[in-house]
């Protein structure tokens, strides 16, 4: 009896130690000392002092950039390429990439733009028949993967590079609002999924600043005054694909006032907000002015 | 577990000392939110070592002026604890609001020590000490402050643009660089920017919040101080037997403890300086009844006009021993 009466003494001696419900009074009973919570409250006082002074020292980075991450064997290097003056010559390399359903279609149509020599108006090309094969064409690489979309991106540049679309004193603003509607349908449906793709990002930025520069032709046409419809209609795109009125960008949008400063800026503003991309476009693509470079 | 200066009775601790304790835990938190920044990615990046710097400097040029003036030292581990706040708490602050670049910020820096090397003429805490007439200067160069992070964080390097009358109106693109003039202009390096640029409603966020709470936490550290040591001086009257305290409260009243300069002394030099006022006090007093007793009002018998109102308080305010009919 006395052996079990010391060891239950022993075991309620030790046994509430180990309890949270212990520990939890023993806590209690510390903050009910009043030197204690004082001694308490300092020290952590003092924590956020010492962290107050070493978070000033976390520096910032910079992420890598998609296309700088190390790529896989099948990646395309300079994709930038299939949208300047040379992208003709590498247009093999993009066909031999495509699904085989599509590369019916590109092989019978895909050289027309390029074969373009008489600067004809984009609206009267794009309606005729190689026009509408074309547009086909573009519609079914959207729907691709992003080798059918970086080459679908490479087409309506051409279209921009080869056709007519800068207004005259009395002709209308139509065709290069045809031609932002192109660039838009590609932006709307590749424009956020290339925020993260190393071969779509570049390509994308400047498919947004082309798109840019042809819309401020078309709402800056008329001689007096300005056309409200494109204005209004790249204002409500360029807003909702770049965040550039939200208090966060999207991931796009941020790319593109990292890399385009000018063009984010003016994009933020009011007014004529497309002024950053067309003088960034102008530096991209000189020789697409809407007059085939003539 | 004691800890010298901290009230003796463990359960019961004189709640001045709580609200130091607690104003300088906001203190604190103020700095934690003073020293972040969110950068283009979301994450957080510190605003850098060198306006803390700046900042500490200030706050060195404060403390340095405002204690050769009032002669207060901290004497107990939480008023010691309570003045190293204070000295960060406006190193924050300062190194908070200061614009982090330019010529304008050695503007700032000369404004912040003049305004910061005063103090209140009624409160003399250990440590620096905060107005709420500076809290007021700090939180217009704050604005400032967020005025060109926000012009940064938009891609425009300078305080203001102003178009040129006249030839601003005229719509020729060649004449762009000259219808507008930049005053101000500054550089991200300046402006102490992450790589990846500044997400500014955040930043703002956190800046506005730190600078709250560290100017709140500021001017409560100063109102407690001065609570403290009166607590300070309390306890020491009452180690006396209770009439005698009494007394010695009648003729030291609280509201005099600061301008009798009872504040920040050591307890050896508080109690010297007790009895000292004690017996200036009464000293005082008996000359005062001496100067009563000796006064012969008879002799000033309706004198009316200004000599007459004169008697007629002495003879009210009087003590009885000296009161007279004439």
């Amino acid at each position: 009896v006395r052996f079990a009466a010391r060891r239950h003494r022993a075991h309620s001696a030790v046994e509430p130690r180990r309890c949270p419900r212990y520990r939890q009074r023993a806590v209690a009973r510390l903050l009910q000392n009043g030197r204690a919570r004082i001694l308490a409250l300092m020290a952590l006082t003092g924590a956020l002092l010492v962290t107050g002074v070493a978070v000033r020292g976390i520096g910032g980075k910079l992420p890598p950039a998609p296309e700088d991450l190390p790529a896989g064997s099948r990646a395309l290097s300079e994709p930038m390429q299939f949208m300047l003056r040379g992208g003709g010559l590498r247009m093999r390399e993009l066909a031999d990439r495509l699904d085989p359903e599509l590369r019916k279609g590109w092989d019978a149509c895909s050289r027309l733009p390029y074969d373009l020599t008489d600067c004809p108006a984009l609206l009267t090309w794009i309606d005729g028949p190689a026009g509408q094969k074309i547009e086909r064409l573009l519609a079914d690489l959207r729907k691709g993967n992003n080798d059918a979309a970086l080459a679908a991106l490479a087409l309506t540049v051409q279209i921009a590079r080869t056709s007519r679309w800068q207004p005259g004193i009395f002709d209308g603003h139509e065709d290069a609002e045809r031609l932002g509607s192109l660039l838009q349908d590609w932006l709307r449906a590749w424009g956020p999924r290339s925020a993260d793709d190393p071969q779509l990002l570049e390509p994308a930025l400047a498919g947004l600043l082309l798109y840019g520069r042809v819309m401020r032709t078309a709402y800056n046409e008329p001689a007096i005054g300005r056309a409200y419809a494109p204005y209004q209609r790249a204002r409500a795109f360029l807003d909702e694909l770049t965040g550039a009125r939200e208090a966060q960008p999207t991931p796009l949008g941020a790319r593109l006032a990292a890399r385009h400063p000018r063009a984010w800026s003016s994009l933020r503003g009011r007014g004529d907000f497309l002024a950053g991309a067309d003088e960034e476009a102008h530096g991209l693509f000189p020789e697409i002015d809407g007059e085939c470079g003539g | 577990m004691s800890a010298p200066g901290l009230s003796q009775d463990p359960r019961h601790p004189e709640p001045a000392e709580f609200h130091l304790a607690l104003a300088c835990l906001v203190v604190a938190l103020g700095g934690v939110l003073l020293g972040l920044q969110v950068d283009g990615n979301g994450a957080l990046v510190g605003t850098g070592l060198a306006p803390f710097g700046i900042g500490a400097v200030v706050a060195l040029s404060a403390t340095l002026f405002q204690a050769v003036r009032a002669h207060a030292v901290p004497r107990d581990v939480i008023g010691g604890f309570s003045a190293l706040c204070g000295f960060l708490g406006i190193a924050f602050i300062v190194g908070g609001v200061l614009a982090p670049g330019g010529g304008w910020m050695f503007f700032e820096v000369l404004i912040a020590v003049a305004l910061l090397a005063r103090r209140h003429a009624s409160a003399r805490p250990a440590g620096p000490d905060l107005r709420a007439s500076t809290v007021a200067v700090l939180a217009v160069m704050l604005l400032f402050k967020l005025w060109i992070t926000w012009q940064g964080s938009e891609h425009r390097w300078q305080v203001v643009s102003l178009p040129i009358p006249i030839l601003a109106s005229i719509p020729l693109p060649v004449l762009e660089p000259i219808q507008r003039v930049s005053l101000g202009e500054f550089t991200p390096q300046e402006l102490g920017f992450p790589p990846a640029g500044l997400r500014f409603g955040s930043t703002l966020t956190f800046w506005a919040a730190g600078f709250a709470l560290a100017a709140a936490g500021l001017l409560w550290r100063s109102r407690a101080a001065v609570e403290h040591e009166n607590d300070r001086i309390h306890a020491t009257i009452h180690e006396l037997p209770s009439g005698l305290a009494a007394l010695v409260e009648k003729l030291l009243p609280e509201e005099e403890w600061v301008e009798l300069g009872l504040h920040g002394l050591s307890e050896r030099m508080r109690r010297k300086r007790i009895e000292a006022l004690v017996g200036e006090r009464l000293r005082w007093r008996r000359e005062l009844e001496n100067a009563f007793g000796n006064l012969d009002v008879l002799a000033l018998a309706n004198p009316g006009g200004f000599t007459g109102e004169v008697l007629r308080t002495l003879q009210l305010e009087a003590p009885d021993q000296t009161r007279r009919t004439p």
